[in-house]
């Protein structure tokens, strides 16, 4: 798991095909009707179709059964991200029920925000540490203090979000030694617009800093 | 020069010409996420104007509000697929089975078919109109219920009204589209409308796209509008 690259809110081929040309391990499809970013799961079948080389992860917010079902129908991720006030038990719940993988994405302002992930620790698959609170389920380009998880150990693989940049990429993976990062607006050249050159700098920054920290 | 960011604005063109309606489109097109053809425009110009609309470059709604039998409605749906819209709607009064046949013609599609998207209460219609046509509900009460049936049907999202948002939010979740009219950009001429909200707000609230028409085809500087509420939701 060490150095997963997960860039989120891809609605393009083009932009598809770059971040896995430039070696990105997961793509996220945000299904949330809201924002900048919005697909429809069969225009994600699509994109995923481009590539079996590369983990897809399906954003959800709130999402009822009958939401997540939808999605399914039309596009099976190779991973459920939830990004609303799911509780450990829905998590759990959506495991059993959709036997799949999910990662719960869990806003990080203060030391408490730690505790409350603690909650999630061996129900969810994955974390996800993002900035909080923010007007939008992640892509708002802010970053928390990362010296809050600096030094956290977790029983599960975790990813740093919030506010990533090819330019700060390297720093922060140094300082929170996480599992994978994961980028949205850090990547874009105008909101909902992903940007190849960007893709493969954070790419690029992210992989030469997980290299740094795996001999450390 | 064309910027990166797409405006989630869908520009509506009512007219019957066709020349104007290509002016406006071509002016406008750096700045919004597509153009709303409606029956003006489509009664005038038929399938033969949208495609000529498409050459522009925009997406297109197709804002036909399909409202008949499953099957024709299915068969309305499939014969505009080869148009390439983006969007087309329907009357979700026409029922759960006829918007269940929308849905799965508009799926023959594919990765590239379009949303379909249910149109619940007529913002022309209030409470008098409801009874009057034995519907014992308020408007705000019949577009849940409506919309609710949409989303069990298998549509992507609901036409409604700005103050629609935060109910419909609440009732239906993350995973629905809304689709919002009849909003006036900060500083426009309020016109008749009581409630005015602007467009970033309707987007905070929960809004998925908003459609504007008049305060665009309607300025001096069809472009210069365009341009001030691309830049206004950009900054936002």
């Amino acid at each position: 798991m060490k150095g997963a690259i997960k860039i989120c809110g891809i609605t393009t081929a083009e932009t598809f095909d770059c971040a896995v040309d430039a070696g990105a391990t997961h793509i996220g499809f945000a299904f949330i009707a809201r924002s900048p970013r919005h697909i429809l799961p069969a225009s994600a079948a699509a994109l995923a179709a481009r590539s079996s080389a590369v983990s897809t992860v399906a954003l959800v917010m709130d999402a009822s059964d009958a939401d997540i079902e939808a999605i399914l129908a039309a596009f099976r991720p190779t991973l459920i991200q939830v990004h609303g006030k799911e509780t450990p038990e829905r998590v759990a719940e959506m495991r059993t029920r959709f036997a799949l993988p999910v990662m719960k994405a869990i806003g990080i302002g203060s030391p408490p925000d730690l505790q409350k992930a603690r909650a999630y620790e061996g129900v969810a698959d994955m974390l996800l540490f993002d900035a909080a609170p923010a007007e939008l389920p992640g892509g708002n380009g802010t970053s928390f203090d990362w010296s809050l998880v600096a030094g956290q150990k977790w029983n599960c693989p975790w990813l740093l979000s919030g506010g990533l940049t090819p330019a700060n990429v390297g720093e922060a993976i140094y300082q929170t030694r996480p599992d994978g990062v994961d980028v949205s607006s850090g990547v874009e050249s105008a909101r909902g617009v992903k940007d190849c050159a960007r893709i493969a700098a954070f790419i690029s920054g992210a992989r030469t800093a997980f290299s740094g920290i795996a001999g450390a | 020069m064309t910027p990166a960011y797409k405006a989630p604005v869908y520009c509506a063109i009512d007219t019957t010409d066709l020349a104007q309606a290509m002016a406006w489109g071509t002016a406008i097109r750096p700045w919004v996420g597509g153009i709303k053809l409606g029956l003006e425009f489509f009664n005038a110009h038929g399938p033969q104007g949208i495609e000529k609309m498409r050459a522009l470059g925009l997406p297109v709604f197709a804002d036909l509000k399909l409202h008949d039998i499953p099957n024709t409605v299915a068969g309305g749906i499939r014969a505009v697929l080869p148009l390439g819209v983006s969007i087309v709607n329907v009357h979700a009064s026409g029922g759960q089975a006829m918007m269940r046949a929308a849905a799965e013609a508009a799926a023959t599609a594919g990765a590239n078919r379009p949303k379909v998207i249910g149109v619940t209460v007529l913002t022309s219609l209030d409470a008098d109109d409801l009874a009057a046509s034995g519907v014992n509900s308020t408007p705000a009460e019949q577009v849940v219920r409506l919309a609710t049936l949409a989303k069990a049907s298998g549509l992507d999202g609901v036409v409604c009204s700005a103050h629609e948002i935060e109910p419909l939010r609440k009732a239906l979740g993350h995973h629905f589209m809304l689709i919002v009219p009849g909003i006036r950009p900060a500083g426009a001429d309020a016109g008749d409308q009581k409630r005015v909200m602007t467009p970033r707000e309707a987007m905070q609230r929960g809004a998925t796209m908003l459609v504007i028409g008049r305060p665009i085809t309607g300025a001096a500087d069809p472009a210069a509008a365009a341009r001030a509420i691309h830049d206004d939701l950009a900054a936002g």
